[in-house]
């Protein structure tokens, strides 16, 4: 039976668009697919409210030393990527009319192979950026604990055992294991696993309090800015620059939120790119702000390894704790909202694997009480958890860099190749200047990747290494399609 | 068997009474009806207060067992009891006790259902099934019980619940019918996976129910016959909707395993199903790995 299909159309075979509709159709009319829920507005708070959070809080402590005050063109050229992709993104998105993530998207448009290939980038995009962004809260909450207690933790339970040295990774430091990180890491799980989630509402609260205190900080390090900090502007010229922009990319994660919402939009064509390019201009420009007001504040030397970066830098400027603390208060509640999308976001994508026979029948089984998929929630925790205890954020931000513009170079270039293959297939939403605009946004993701450092190469192949194994020895003969194909 | 109705002379005894009639014809068995006063000082007063609201009490015992006994006339063998205990819970397990009842049944308090502290109370600790009437509920005088619907997660350790409301249907001589609660969760906003993820994970639990459903009919007795259904919808309210529910039809659900043996233990989502229940709905005791749904 599973002899029928050759390796080469297996890779290529495609889930048909039937089956996807039926996967995440409701059973009830009110759910088909004519009520479009979403209005501009709310995507673009989405976008702002899944992305801010997953970085800025805490990059500028290690892309200061790289880029020197440059780093504000470093923002502003990750932003043009993340941009670039979040377009193409979106019309693969809206070729297909259900919602889902860019796995379901490559599934339906460019065969198993490449689907399974952007859902072990995925993985990184979602639980590697997890860990990071539960290891950055981690140092929020210390600083929080600092000023409201007067001591934080030991240090050896703040950091993790390994440090990332320049290009490789080494056991030193006095770090044993980042506790709260893992703390948060199964807080956000025990919430998932009792079927909490965070509503429309939630979310622009959320927004709020990050814009907020985000504002806060610039306002007030705009009364101690200097000029002579921004000197050298550019001490390691453009390769710094763009060295950071990799890292900083990172910080961009999260604006998928708004190409996936495709169907759910009214009038994609018009409001999709109206979302993408207000989220990312809001966003953008409170990056670069803040980039801006930190930098006048301290020279740029004192960035380098500075815990909880913008509270500090507030604590230091003000001489009162209480700039401070308001700031590590927001952080630590906005950024366990960003943990906890994200985290949804990996266990849901786990799910469609496993329903479509890429992973094993354990990650799709729904507990009957909770309504949740409490094993694939447990795992994705431990695995999390444990990546967040021991790997340092430096290595997490680029590891995420890497998967998330790897991802998204596949669906910039599937964008191109279904213009070629399918060109008369319905789409909701086309990238303008075709095909200027998919090669730029190839080039750029290319552009970034190849500034990250040679450790994150060598993680990111073992990486692919295990998800092609699993996907040779498992994937390729559970496949929901294999079945459908020897039923025939 | 013996139904043990806890009767007060308002609208929620009227209702539980009423309830009580309908399941002791079904049954061809009997009814007790208790009223629990509240336990006077034991010992002489001087100005013999105590005495006076004694009484009182009495006197009120007797009018609200009047009430009942002109509600059940002729239409069940029935018992009229008052009984004073420190508080009506610990009256109503007594009497349950005293006279080996089979079932309790009581009315809704004021508001619905669980608002009361006496059905509260005893919902989370009463050591036999306890069946409750909805509020407003008025059977018709032909009202037969038609059907026992069960509340199951359709997991294997539904297998205690849907076989404790056999057992009732056994008795009552009617059919069962197994019904899971497919409730779609609300969705996470923002998400990168979708909007729409949880109508998948929805789908997929509708289908382990019903693959549930299936071996959980297949090891239960032939008779009286079992079918199954599934409630979907948005909410709670709406997946009852979506469900035809009969004249004397009951739905019962089992007692949450964080409670312990053989007692009722009202969970999370059983006490979702008592409030939105259009129809009466019947506690069963935790029996071993039994879940509540």
């Amino acid at each position: 039976m599973s002899e029928s299909q050759s390796l080469g159309t297996r890779l290529l075979r495609k889930k048909p668009i039937e089956m996807l509709v039926s996967d995440t159709a409701g059973a009830d009319p009110e759910h088909g697919h004519l009520k479009r829920g979403i209005t501009p507005f709310q995507l673009t708070m989405f976008g702002v409210g899944s992305t801010i959070g997953t970085g800025i809080f805490f990059v500028l402590a290690h892309t200061v030393p790289t880029a020197g005050p440059a780093v504000i063109l470093s923002f502003a050229l990750a932003g043009v990527t993340a941009g670039l992709t979040a377009l193409c993104y979106a019309e693969m998105a809206s070729m297909i009319p259900v919602s889902g993530s860019s796995y379901s998207y490559a599934y339906a448009t460019l065969g198993e192979g490449v689907a399974f290939f952007v859902a072990s980038c995925l993985i990184l995009e979602y639980g590697i950026s997890a860990a990071a962004v539960a290891v950055g809260w981690s140092g929020y909450l210390n600083k929080l604990l600092e000023l409201v207690l007067g001591s934080g933790l030991p240090p050896a339970l703040l950091s993790a055992p390994l440090v990332a040295d320049g290009y490789s990774l080494a056991v030193g430091g006095d770090g044993i294991i980042n506790l709260p990180a893992v703390i948060l890491v199964f807080m956000c799980c025990l919430l998932l696993i009792r079927g909490s989630k965070e509503s429309a509402r939630a979310n622009a609260i959320m927004v709020l309090i990050k814009m907020g205190v985000l504002a806060m900080f610039i306002v007030i390090a705009v009364t101690g800015f200097s000029a002579s900090n921004l000197q050298p502007f550019a001490p390691f010229g453009f390769a710094g620059v763009s060295a950071a922009a990799g890292t900083i990319f990172f910080t961009y994660v999260g604006l998928d939120a708004v190409s996936t919402a495709g169907e759910e939009v009214e009038n994609p064509k018009r409001n999709l790119p109206i979302a993408i390019i207000a989220a990312l201009i809001i966003v953008t420009t409170l990056y670069v702000l803040v980039a801006l007001t930190a930098l006048g504040v301290q020279p740029a030397a004192e960035f380098e390894g500075q815990e909880a970066g913008l509270a500090t830098i507030l604590e230091n400027l003000t001489g009162h704790a209480w700039p401070a603390l308001v700031l590590a208060a927001g952080a630590v509640i906005s950024v366990f909202s960003v943990t906890l999308v994200v985290l949804y976001g990996q266990t849901r994508i786990l799910f469609a694997m496993s329903r479509d026979g890429m992973l094993p029948e354990l990650f799709h089984r729904v507990n009957p009480r909770t309504m949740s998929p409490v094993a694939c929630t447990i795992v994705v925790a431990i695995f999390v958890g444990a990546i967040a205890a021991f790997v340092p954020d430096a290595v997490l931000w680029d590891l995420t860099s890497m998967g998330t513009l790897v991802a998204f170079m596949v669906v910039s270039a599937g964008v191109m190749i279904l213009r070629h293959t399918r060109p008369d297939m319905p789409r909701g939403f086309k990238v303008p200047f075709y095909p200027v605009l998919p090669i730029l946004s190839i080039l750029s993701c290319l552009y970034l990747i190849t500034k990250l450092g040679l450790t994150i190469f060598e993680l990111f192949g073992i990486w692919l290494v295990i998800a092609a194994l699993f996907y040779f020895a498992y994937s390729v003969r559970h496949s929901r399609l294999e079945k459908t194909a020897g039923g025939r | 068997m013996k139904w043990l109705v806890g009767f007060s002379a308002d609208q929620g005894g009227r209702e539980a009474l009423a309830l009580g009639i309908l399941l002791a014809r079904a049954s061809s068995g009997s009814l007790v009806i208790c009223t629990v006063v509240p336990e006077t000082w034991g010992h002489p007063s001087m100005a013999r207060v105590d005495a006076e609201y004694a009484s009182f009490l009495e006197q009120h015992a007797k009018k609200a067992l009047d009430k009942a006994r002109a509600q059940v006339g002729k239409l069940a063998p029935a018992e009229y009891r008052s009984r004073a205990a420190p508080s009506v819970r610990q009256g109503l397990f007594e009497t349950a006790q005293h006279i080996a009842a089979d079932c309790m049944v009581l009315g809704a308090a004021r508001g619905s259902f669980l608002e009361g502290g006496v059905t509260a109370g005893v919902l989370h600790s009463a050591p036999l099934p306890v069946v409750l009437a909805p509020r407003g509920y008025a059977p018709s005088a032909k009202a037969r019980v038609s059907r026992i619907t069960c509340a199951v997660s359709a997991t294997p350790d539904s297998l205690h619940t849907a076989n404790a409301a056999h057992g009732f249907c056994a008795k009552l001589q009617v059919p069962l019918r197994l019904v899971t609660f497919v409730v779609r969760d609300r969705q996470m906003y923002p998400t990168g996976a979708g909007y729409r993820t949880e109508d998948m994970v929805a789908n997929q639990l509708r289908r382990q129910a019903i693959a549930g459903q299936k071996a959980l009919i297949a090891a239960l007795p032939p008779k009286p016959p079992t079918t199954a259904a599934l409630a979907d919808g948005k909410t709670w309210k709406a997946a009852f909707g979506s469900v035809p529910w009969k004249e004397g039809e009951i739905v019962s659900v089992g007692s949450s395993n964080l409670g312990s043996l053989l007692r009722v233990f009202l969970g999370s989502n059983s006490a979702k199903i008592l409030h939105y229940a259009p129809v009466p709905c019947l506690v069963l005791p935790w029996q071993g790995s039994t879940k509540a749904i």
